[in-house]
């Protein structure tokens, strides 16, 4: 297969320090390519410099056979090179059109003005999605959507080209299993028409799924480069972290209590979730699985108080209680730790200090004045106890990795000795390493009596995790899976509605 | 707005007459044309607090340089040019210096309006020649002619905005401009555009006001340079930028206008003008995020 684009000896450093130390990678026409290694191993940098954002210090790139130098991300345009960012970048005002035209309006000339051909590009775009499957109106402004949908129209603005090489940037780190095959399919028939692919992603068997080849990075240098034919999940997972780590180990668990610590009984909030029924015990984890948009983090808003159901009961520990507000939430000790945790988790430019006792704050406090000695104490036991990596409790947010902010969360609610705590999404854009921590913390959370509630589209995680799954499907429970019936393909039999062909 | 509007007609009946919603917009001609260059710059998330200043600063040179005996047409021009350097000055400062915009305008609005009591010795203009009133009061079949010419600005305004792909790539950078500069977006060529085109409309402004009202003092100009933005985000341009109409701009100033008319109409003191200009800026910005909120992202069944 002909080469397309090849970087070899690339280096790049920013304010003084090297993050990307002499990495060679070549992506052929119709092959998919993965880049993989844990949060800080310089990928990002390397997807920048082959997508014009940034220029390396040294190294040669040839497109095509020719050295080029690629200035901007318009010249990569041009060169034929898209690059699909792990957060949605959209413009929440303009229409899902302009979002996936920008830049390329189709267009006619009246002297010097370039007259946008609104309904031409309105047009094309429908038959974008059209071609993705995905039925979405394209005038509709890009505020509605959600993180799928964003990343869907992320998407479709590379298809819009003629795209040579189609760079992804965990593009499936917001989908749902659904909405991943129907991404998958539409890369492989790009592939089959010579689009070459460079894929990064925390998620292995999409690796092994799409990739012949990887390219593994770690701390900026490479650390191998092989066949995914030749390589095992597990070897490979070794190479990215240089260390041994353990996800499979699943939590054995007895129920202790009788009674249930809470319970959910025909729970509404028409169209997101209706006549939802399940119940949670003390100690126990319980997955709650499902497509996108089936109701499950509607469900975890209702029960935080953030959109309350319109009607049904909620028992905590057998007494009834509603909950209105979030306050009233966090009171009776149920507390919530977000899909999207730059939004709404963490406050990234504070430190970790401040983001772990904010929720406390009333509790280290006399006459409104906080006692610094009881709020940095909590802070520091919290980071010991969480493992939390910063030089000090007063380091900011923002410069930890994502694993490490996700345990800042963690410790912001742990502080308020939660009896209950539900988890939306809680590894998304963590890395393998990071992940195997988070999941020590959701168990010895459990160890220690809190019931948890987990949300994922990430199937092993779920299966990693829960002693329990509840599947959602369109606003309704469809089933209830204890450990034993629990698989990929049962969860997705209940999740989709749809009996698949078991391997 | 369209509420609010509706709400004074129906009140007061008597502005359903032609002859004096003509008038209303005769008299508001000139925020109308401001408030079109403040809401293509506060689209792109800035802000041009100058606007007024550089009217005034225009009227003063045009009216002096007609009185020094200068032919009129080659003052309009000179006129014309000025407001564009004006523009151009702010917007060179934020899009190439990367200046703060309300900080780099700030500073403008003093030097412009500064500049005014030079220009002039801080005397009135006056004695304009009638070749320059002429412009103030032709007709358009019923149409006065500042009116018609608003009407051109914000056709001029309106096609730049929606159909231009210069105008997408304003709303583009106000929106998002990490996702626009990805998209192949100059950014600076884009944030400059809207101050200079600014500048001439202030310009323009400055010259349908003196030839309307036959005089220019050196304070002309400096009342307007908050109202242009009341009328730009009272016509829903929003403050934080990536979102407004260039008709909603000059609808916003419309109902400005209509608010100093209606406190006349009802004899009410004109001192209570300002009072109720801010009253409705707060109404329209408060029921905006309403709307905005209404519109949260939704959940969706994907099949």
């Amino acid at each position: 297969m002909p080469e397309v684009v090849s970087a070899t000896g690339l280096m790049k450093s920013f304010s003084g320090v090297t993050v990307v130390k002499g990495i060679d990678i070549s992506l052929n026409a119709g092959e998919a390519h993965a880049l993989v290694g844990e949060n800080g191993a310089g990928k990002s940098t390397v997807i920048k410099v082959l997508s014009g954002v940034h220029q390396p210090d040294s190294g040669v790139i040839k497109f095509d056979g020719r050295e080029v130098t690629i200035a901007n991300p318009a010249h990569a345009h041009q060169l034929g090179i898209f690059t699909v960012h792990q957060e949605p970048a959209l413009m929440p005002e303009l229409s899902v059109a302009e979002n996936v035209f920008m830049g390329f309006h189709p267009h006619r000339h009246i002297g010097p003005i370039r007259w946008v051909r609104m309904s031409e590009m309105n047009a094309r775009c429908e038959a974008v999605f059209q071609r993705l499957g995905i039925q979405m109106d394209v005038r509709e402004s890009a505020a509605r959507l959600t993180i799928a949908e964003q990343q869907m129209v992320e998407i479709a603005k590379s298809l819009i080209h003629d795209v040579k090489v189609l760079i992804l940037d965990e593009p499936t780190a917001t989908l749902s299993l659904h909405e991943t095959q129907t991404l998958f399919s539409i890369v492989k028939r790009l592939m089959s028409q010579g689009t070459a692919v460079l894929f990064v992603s925390h998620r292995l068997h999409e690796v092994f799924e799409l990739c012949s080849r990887v390219t593994v990075m770690r701390d900026g240098q490479m650390v191998a480069q092989r066949l995914t034919s030749e390589l095992t999940d597990e070897q490979l997972v070794n190479l990215m972290v240089g260390r041994k780590v353990d996800l499979s180990l699943s939590r054995p668990y007895i129920r202790q209590a009788s009674s249930p610590l809470l319970k959910v009984r025909s729970f509404n909030k028409p169209p997101y979730f209706q006549d939802v029924n399940f119940e949670i015990f003390s100690g126990e984890i319980v997955g709650l699985a499902g497509l996108i948009g089936a109701g499950r983090t509607n469900v975890a808003e209702a029960l935080f108080g953030i959109a309350p159901a319109d009607s049904g009961e909620v028992y905590l520990e057998g007494q009834s209680l509603t909950i209105r507000n979030v306050q009233s939430a966090i009171d009776h000790g149920i507390v919530y730790v977000p899909e999207d945790r730059h939004k709404h988790g963490v406050a990234l430019s504070m430190s970790i200090h401040r983001n772990i006792t904010l929720p406390s704050l009333p509790r280290t406090s006399k006459w409104g004045i906080s006692r610094f000695e009881d709020e940095s104490n909590l802070a520091r036991q919290l980071k010991e106890s969480l493992r939390i990596k910063a030089s000090s409790t007063e380091q900011t947010v923002s410069e930890l990795s994502g694993g490490n902010q996700q345990k800042v969360v963690f410790g912001k609610w742990l502080a308020r000795k939660p009896k209950l705590m539900i988890l939306d999404e809680p590894t998304r854009g963590v890395d393998v390493g990071a992940k195997g921590e988070i999941y020590r913390v959701i168990r010895e959370l459990a160890n220690d009596g809190v019931a948890v509630l987990v949300i994922s589209s990430d199937l092993p995680e779920i299966l990693t995790l829960a002693n329990r799954i509840l599947v959602m499907r369109e606003g309704r429970l469809a089933g209830c899976l204890s450990r034993d019936e629990a698989s990929e393909q049962s969860i997705m039999r209940y999740a989709t509605g749809v009996s698949l062909v078991s391997p | 707005m369209t509420v609010m509007l509706l709400v004074l007609m129906i009140t007061s009946p008597s502005f359903l007459a032609p002859s004096n919603l003509i008038n209303v917009l005769l008299n508001t001609v000139t925020i109308g044309i401001l408030a079109l260059g403040e809401c293509a710059v506060i689209i792109t998330k800035g802000i041009d607090l100058s606007v007024g200043s550089t009217m005034g600063l225009v009227t003063l040179a045009v009216g002096t340089l007609i009185l020094s005996g200068i032919p009129v047409w080659v003052s309009l021009a000179i006129g014309l040019a000025l407001g564009l350097l004006a523009g151009c000055v702010n917007g060179i400062m934020v899009s190439l210096v990367k200046l703060p915009p309300i900080i780099v305008t700030l500073g403008t609005l003093s030097v412009y309006s500064g500049l005014m009591y030079t220009v002039t010795n801080g005397q009135w203009i006056q004695n304009l020649p009638s070749s320059l009133s002429s412009i103030g009061n032709f007709k358009i079949w019923f149409l006065p002619g500042p009116v018609f010419i608003l009407l051109m600005c914000l056709v001029f305004m309106s096609m730049f905005l929606q159909r231009t792909i210069t105008g997408r790539y304003v709303y583009a950078v106000g929106n998002n401009v990490t996702a626009a500069r990805l998209a192949g977006v100059q950014e600076r060529r884009i944030i400059f555009i809207p101050y200079a085109i600014t500048g001439v409309l202030a310009a323009i402004a400055g010259i349908l006001y003196l030839a309307y009202n036959g005089f220019a003092t050196p304070t002309t100009g400096s009342d307007l340079n908050l109202e242009a933005i009341a009328a730009a985000v009272i016509g829903g341009t929003n403050v934080f930028g990536g979102k407004g109409t260039a008709l909603g701009a000059v609808l916003g100033a419309i109902l400005l206008g209509i608010i100093s008319e209606a406190l006349v109409f009802f004899h009410l003191p004109a001192v209570w003008n300002e009072a109720a200009e801010g009253f409705i800026i707060l109404v329209a910005v408060i029921s905006d995020s309403a709307v905005t909120k209404r519109a949260a992202p939704k959940g969706r069944v994907v099949s």
